[in-house]
């Protein structure tokens, strides 16, 4: 098992590096030039050249990421932002904490909504509680992100005064932010229940159960949704991954201090330092995240625990062997 | 339920430790509305600042309504009656045209407490010129002759006349800082996080990147005591969520509104501040190859647009009509007088007409670049509307800020819209003073003018006679107006909305905000 | 309780085809059919989209004006009998630029989703057919871009590639493209268990025949879902893109960025957002019913 994990974060090494090539190759062939954003576009030439010379601009691309990468191991250094010249390392540590919370929260609500959502769903299959439920949760899923967030902004914000349009100070302001990028996932979710749900109804043990003749919905709740989770688990690891750098919407709206308004706006900005250190962030973020799916999917499920011990007996009796 | 539980284990720890990390401002939201006692204004500015300290800051310009609450310049803008007043500087005069001599008040202190002289003034613009980030604001003075005569006098010398000097001396990037507080709050590279520099009516205290800045009264201002107790800036990008966090009551004043969302505001509650502007929307053409490098060809361009319907639309009235390439409420500004031919009006047979005779009779496409805002994105669908109706195709690429001003000065484009922002003329000029145009002037349209044009503009730039400068002006105007080197698509205002109780707000020469001196009614 | 598929009704449906003058062994697809058409939500789905395409083919004859007609004296009308969506800030009638947004939102969000499929399904099923070292390469591979938010990815690239139709459509399915390989190669993979491979391989079949003669037309059952799911999202994806300022260049009537360019009429006049954002709405619910009903008529599993 330690084994396994020491292996996991290894592989993350890899993964760190092939992220860099991609924004090196990406910075490469973007057009636009940092500089002109850095000192001003009317700001004379001999000025510019001697900015570019300074940030190191005027290296072929490969001693650049030869430089970086030198920089990072030795120095564990992300390099400064161009737009602020602060370290990136610093920038992304006041804001990462705010995206995780935000993303934490907003998965957390919706897996409260959509799970009796998709429950019920499958146990009334085809009736019209299953139509309606199923329905109410496409539609967050249908909905453009942006055009939910202005509208939940306009009503509850400017009409209702129940939220700040702004800031995230108090746990008010959370709440819109939450329910933009919760709404999404509500549907998600609330289909893979369904969808398990509906496959583990049919499975024996929930037939031995009823034949036992316990109560209806303890046999739903204790020995099906129990095993329908398991998808789930794997489904909120990912999407856990994709909207910790994808709430780049909800946060330009509500003007949450997130990565993914900080990598938007670098981005824009050609502020390759901030692309790097944030991307790098985010695929570690996104190694741990799934490596944490793989342990908790191998710690619920029984199958494939015993699967893997068994993999791993193989495993240990071959090299047994060939020692 | 086992597994159930460890999952909602799992989720509470992720949950709690991401509460804790950003737990310390977990704190009850203070609203806009003020306690009893104490004034709080709450401002909404559109981007993050990229420093603090304005002499060796990335991108000056974007700064300017957070820079004035903290810098005071040497002159104070008095936008209504376009000209100077005191601010630092008590009075000056000029000892001849390139060599100006300022009375500096003597009660001037900085934030952290240190006594400001004018050493600090010529090492405000020692730095300045030295950082070379401001390099167009600080590289006109020339520092060999600047000097400190003793505490409160001091001469600035520039490298030649310079007629409109006082516009920069009254812009945020030439606000003075003082050494001894530079020094003792770790340089400049420390005070673009803290500064503790400035003599501003108010003093720096937080700044969450990205997110808000707060500034607290500064009680040893030297000018009338500062009426707030705290200002936050918050950083909002989203033009629309601007107005409707003022709409909600979370903040007092928006920048940048979208004029379009204006008009549905509640009028008892909400001001709309809008002033008229002597920079106005501009259209390049690219004279360096074809079909702009043809004067028919731009001329029917010109012809075709309707100026008026253009200014409305684009700008929801908030703007006017322009009608020369120096906008009409520049000093500068010379109406057309009829002693050329102007086509900067509406007239689309006179504009087939003219297509018909030029070296494109069967109309052309052209690709029309602009960084998006809602006023340009209007004006070039209604460009490329208006000149579909003659022949010509347009088609529109938003461009990247980063990527459009490389274009821009590479000559890599047809057209080109933009809004230059700075009320002094000679910057427009620039852009037409084939000498300089593009590379040099970073962005223009290449167009080569008349020798005696080249004559004019030098003549212009050292005549500190105004009436003088004017009437060289005026032939400026009628040469380059006549060649149409670029279309002039309406001067739009600065407009900001704020609660209607709020007064004193200030504009600089460039159109800025500046909320130092503001208070509630 | 789940509904059975009970003998009752296998009669009823017999009789019907009876009536229908022909009795026909009921093959895998028939059978997903009739499940399908039983599915209440996935044919209301189904007649949206089919509509949607008939206002795309017949733009032409349902829109009473063009998408770029600019009558300034109309600006920002609500709607009534004469443009019945009202206008924009230009004096353009919404309804015209809507229907003939057909034309471009649904295409592209097919166009993305079908290079997306094609770029992913090469990878994939290569991966899956070859597996060991040359799975493991590409897939190894394929997280590394999986690591990166396709959001975040999509901007980047098209950021790179600058603003048009077809840089947007390179950049959605570009991003898309890590994901979609994985989902070919999970479907070839359990189709390569089965036996009628076997058996094809006994026979003798050339391996690039294996893969397209039974891999592939085998495995379509999850990729058909997972394509319908796609298309929904790459349309979304398009109009967050369009408020983020890349992609679709004005005129163009596309729905996110007619979305997006009135968002700051929200309070004067916001007829020109509910339209298009209803839009986009009924065509990514449309997509997502029928995908629903398409995953739970193929899944042998839930029968």
């Amino acid at each position: 098992m330690l084994k396994y994990i020491v292996k996991r974060l290894l592989w993350m090494i890899p993964v760190i590096l092939g992220v860099l090539c991609i924004v090196f190759v990406l910075s490469e062939i973007t057009p636009g030039d940092p500089v002109d954003t850095l000192v001003g576009a009317d700001a004379p030439p001999e000025v510019k050249e001697a900015m570019r010379e300074k940030l190191g601009l005027n290296d072929p691309v490969y001693v650049r990421f030869a430089n970086y990468i030198v920089k990072v191991v030795t120095k564990a250094d992300l390099g400064n932002s161009y737009t602020t010249n602060q370290p990136v390392a610093k920038e992304l540590m006041v804001r990462f904490p705010i995206t995780l919370k935000l993303t934490l929260w907003s998965i957390f609500v919706a897996l409260v909504i959509s799970i009796p959502l998709g429950l019920i769903s499958a146990v009334k299959r085809y009736s019209w509680i299953d139509n309606l439920s199923m329905a109410l949760a496409l539609f967050g899923v249908s909905i453009p992100q942006f055009w939910f967030g202005l509208m939940t902004m306009l009503i509850f914000s400017v009409k209702l005064k129940w939220f700040p349009a702004s800031g995230i100070d108090g746990t008010a302001g959370w709440v819109l932010p939450v329910a933009m990028i919760g709404i999404g996932n509500v549907g998600n979710f609330a289909r893979i229940t369904r969808s398990s749900m509906l496959e583990v109804i049919q499975q024996d043990y929930i037939r031995t159960a009823r034949a036992k003749g316990q109560k209806e919905w303890i046999v739903i709740v204790k020995h099906g949704l129990r095993n329908a989770l398991i998808p789930i688990v794997a489904n909120v690891g990912n999407v856990l991954g994709i909207s910790l750098g994808g709430a780049v919407i909800a946060e330009t709206i509500f003007s949450v201090n997130g990565v993914g308004k900080y990598m938007l706006d670098a981005i824009n900005a050609r502020n390759w330092p901030s692309v790097q250190g944030g991307l790098v962030l985010l695929a570690i973020s996104f190694s741990i995240i799934m490596l944490l799916v793989d342990l908790l999917y191998a710690a619920i499920d029984p199958r494939l625990k015993s699967e893997f011990k068994a993999k791993n007996k193989i495993k240990s009796r071959r090299k047994a062997v060939e020692a | 339920m086992k597994m159930k539980k460890i999952l909602a284990v799992v989720f509470a720890a992720a949950i709690l430790l991401s509460t804790a990390a950003c737990g310390q401002k977990a704190a009850p939201a203070p609203s806009a509305a003020s306690t009893k006692g104490t004034q709080k204004l709450v401002v909404a500015h559109k981007a993050n600042p990229t420093g603090l300290f304005h002499l060796t800051i990335n991108n000056v310009s974007a700064n300017g309504p957070i820079d004035y609450l903290i810098y005071d310049t040497l002159v104070a803008y008095d936008s209504t009656k376009d000209s100077f007043n005191p601010s630092i500087a008590t009075k000056w005069e000029y000892i001849d045209d390139t060599h100006i001599k300022f009375t500096l008040r003597n009660d001037v202190v900085a934030h952290d407490g240190n006594k400001v002289t004018a050493k600090d003034v010529i090492y405000t613009l020692k730095t300045g010129q030295e950082s070379n980030k401001v390099a167009n604001y600080y590289d006109r003075f020339n520092l060999a002759e600047c000097k400190a005569v003793d505490d409160t006098t001091v001469i600035i010398a520039t490298k030649q006349a310079d007629p409109y000097l006082f516009y920069t001396l009254a812009n945020n990037a030439l606000g003075i800082v003082c050494e001894a507080a530079v020094k003792a709050g770790g340089g400049p590279d420390a005070q673009q996080q803290k500064p503790t520099a400035g003599t501003g009516p108010y003093k720096f205290v937080s700044w969450e990147s990205g997110s808000k800045l707060v500034f607290a009264r500064n009680d040893k201002y030297w000018g009338e005591k500062p009426y707030f107790d705290t200002i936050e800036v918050r950083i909002i990008t989203d033009a629309s969520a601007r107005v409707m966090n003022l709409e909600s009551g979370d903040v007092d004043v928006a920048f940048d509104p979208v004029v379009s969302q204006i008009k549905s505001l509640d009028t008892k509650k909400f001001t709309v501040e809008n002033v008229k502007t002597k920079a106005s929307n501009i259209a390049f053409f690219n004279c360096t190859k074809a079909p702009f490098n043809d004067v028919k060809v731009r001329q029917a361009v010109a012809l075709a647009l309707d100026y008026e319907s253009n200014a409305q639309v684009s700008m929801e009235g908030y703007g006017y009509v322009t009608d020369s390439f120096i906008p009409n409420l520049n000093q500068a500004y010379a109406k057309p007088d009829g002693s050329y031919t102007n086509y900067y009006k509406y007239n689309v047979e006179e504009a087939k007409k003219l297509l018909k005779e030029s070296s494109q009779p069967n109309g052309f496409t052209f690709t029309l670049k602009y960084m998006e805002n809602s006023i340009f994105t209007s004006l070039a669908q209604l460009i490329q509307n208006q000149l579909k109706v003659i022949g010509i195709t347009v088609n529109l690429a938003p461009t990247a800020s980063s990527v459009f001003y490389t274009d821009a000065s590479n000559g890599n484009f047809d057209m080109y819209l933009a809004a230059p922002s700075n009320p002094d003329p000679f910057v427009l000029v620039n852009y037409f003073d084939g000498r300089i145009s593009m590379q040099k002037a970073s962005g223009g349209t290449g167009w080569r003018g008349p020798a005696e044009l080249d004559a004019l503009i030098d003549q212009a730039k050292v005549t500190m006679d105004k009436d003088a400068r004017n009437a060289i002006f005026k032939k400026i105007q009628a040469i380059i107006n006549e060649n149409v080197p670029c279309l002039v698509l309406g001067s739009q205002n600065r407009v900001l909305v704020c609660k209607s109780d709020l007064t004193g707000i200030r504009y600089t020469p460039f159109s800025d905000i500046d909320l130092s001196h503001c208070s509630r009614k | 309780m789940a509904k059975l598929y009970t003998p009752a009704m296998a009669k009823i449906d017999k009789k019907k085809a009876k009536l229908k003058g022909r009795v026909r062994k009921s093959s895998p697809g028939r059978e997903a059919w009739k499940r399908l058409i039983r599915n209440k939500l996935a044919v209301a789905g189904m007649i949206i989209l089919v509509i949607l395409i008939l206002v795309a083919v017949f733009a032409n004859f349902i829109a009473p004006d063009g998408i770029d007609n600019q009558v300034l004296k109309n600006r920002l009308q609500p709607p009534s009998a004469a443009h019945i969506m009202g206008t924009d800030q230009f004096g353009r009638d919404i309804f015209s630029r809507i229907v003939y947004g057909t034309r471009i939102s649904l295409p592209i969000g097919f166009v993305c989703t079908v290079l997306a499929f094609a770029f992913g399904g090469i990878l994939g099923s290569v991966a899956a057919y070859n597996g060991g070292k040359v799975d493991n390469v590409i897939m190894r591979i394929m997280d590394i871009f999986q690591s990166i938010p396709p959001l975040l990815m999509a901007i980047g690239i098209a950021a790179s590639l600058g603003n048009g139709v077809l840089n947007l459509v390179l950049a959605i399915s570009l991003s898309t493209t890590p994901a979609r390989s994985r989902v070919i190669r999970a479907a070839i993979l359990t189709v390569k268990r089965n036996d009628y491979i076997e058996s094809a391989r006994a026979i003798g079949a050339s391996s690039r025949r294996q893969l397209l003669r039974y891999m592939l037309p085998n495995a379509l059952g999850p990729i058909m879902t997972a394509f319908t799911f796609s298309v929904a999202t790459a349309i979304l994806t398009v109009s967050s893109m369009a408020y983020i300022g890349l992609g679709i260049v004005p005129p163009t009537p596309e729905w996110g960025s007619m979305l997006s360019s009135s968002k700051e009429l929200l309070r004067q006049a916001p007829y020109t957002l509910y339209f298009p954002g209803i839009m986009i709405m009924i065509t990514v619910l449309a997509l997502n019913l029928f995908g629903d009903g398409l995953r739970d008529a193929l899944d042998p599993r839930l029968k």
